[in-house]
């Protein structure tokens, strides 16, 4: 998701998906509609994760490193069209928020996990963020996904946390 | 008679929540100061300070009574750190001794800021209670609106004391 611009949200998935590095667990999230104060969703004790494994190339030298990736899914059936803050704490306070528009698309097709790939293949190669986490949760739960697909993801969540620290 | 002793003494607590305001706080003085580096010096800025991407920031936590505390750097994209440094945790115990400077970052370190416009906003928390929930305070001070350029408030039983730093870009 972007850090300054909200992440849209127009395909239909029943359930969203989330990730996330850094922080200690256990987690909390919380949505809330953009103009109201009650949260719309709230999931406490959050502590699943992957490992994920990237490279750093500084120069010459590359180096390896291992990440946990949290991750959470969501129902947003529920969720009207609008803008949705989210906030994502850790055990000591850290705070990410982010805020994610849903949109109420008019399209009866269902863009396939096949048309996603190729769309995140693009997005990952012009080093853009628009439309990755629309595509991203066409794609599911990793664990089960096919091997091209986790290895294409991995390349978006290394390139992600490197763009954190630029 | 017992009535007159009782509002002997209400009449007492009125005048002095009206000569010393702070008194309805819990007793967590401290001083909550930011220097930022101009040419090689450093200077102390107030609330409502302009300051650009680069800048270097260092902080000082001057306490005058021992209580347990926590701070937070809520910043321009609304993201909430926990700063609070490891000298005032020992343990776990967020409880400071009085009369002490913390400098944060510390160890000859700074602060600085990143390219991202808007307020940048240093919240130290204070409770006479230990801080068992940390995380509840992030979302606190997170969903919170500080809309002065410096301040006091009670929440829950927090004394949140802040600071507002304008990051106008480079």
């Amino acid at each position: 998701m972007s850090k300054d611009r909200p992440a849209i949200l127009s395909s239909h998935p029943e359930q969203i998906r989330i990730e996330w590095v850094h922080g200690l667990p256990p987690f909390t999230l919380e949505v809330f509609h953009a103009t109201g104060n009650d949260a719309v969703s709230e999931t406490t004790d959050l502590t699943d994760y992957q490992t994920i494994k990237c490279t750093q190339t500084i120069g010459q030298t590359s180096t390896p490193l291992r990440y946990h990736l949290y991750s959470v899914s969501l129902s947003n059936t529920e969720w009207a069209p609008g803008d949705y803050a989210i906030y994502l704490s850790d055990v000591i306070g850290n705070v990410a928020y982010r805020l994610l528009t849903k949109v109420d698309s008019d399209s009866p097709d269902e863009p396939s996990k096949l048309s996603a790939l190729k769309v995140i293949r693009t997005l990952l190669e012009e080093r853009r963020i628009d439309g990755l986490f629309d595509n991203r949760q066409l794609l599911g739960d990793l664990v089960v996904a096919p091997y091209l697909t986790k290895l294409l993801m991995r390349k978006v969540h290394c390139s992600s946390i490197q763009e954190l620290f630029n | 008679m017992a009535n007159t002793s009782v509002n002997g003494w209400r009449l007492i607590l009125f005048i002095l929540f009206s000569i010393f305001p702070i008194a309805c706080f819990s007793n967590c003085g401290a001083d909550l100061v930011v220097f930022v580096s101009k040419n090689g010096k450093w200077n102390q800025i107030d609330g409502d300070s302009l300051l650009r991407s680069g800048d270097r920031l260092r902080i000082e936590l001057e306490t005058t009574n021992a209580c347990y505390r926590a701070f937070f750097w809520k910043d321009a994209r609304n993201q909430v750190f926990n700063l609070t440094p490891k000298s005032i945790t020992p343990g776990n115990s967020n409880k400071i001794v009085p009369n002490n400077l913390y400098t944060l970052p510390g160890s000859g370190q700074v602060y600085i800021l990143d390219h991202s416009t808007g307020s940048e906003i240093l919240v130290m928390a204070a409770s006479d209670a230990p801080i068992a929930n940390l995380n509840a305070l992030g979302r606190l001070i997170s969903r919170h609106e500080f809309a002065t350029s410096s301040g006091m408030i009670r929440i829950n039983r927090y004394d949140l004391r802040w600071v507002v730093l304008r990051h106008r870009g480079s």
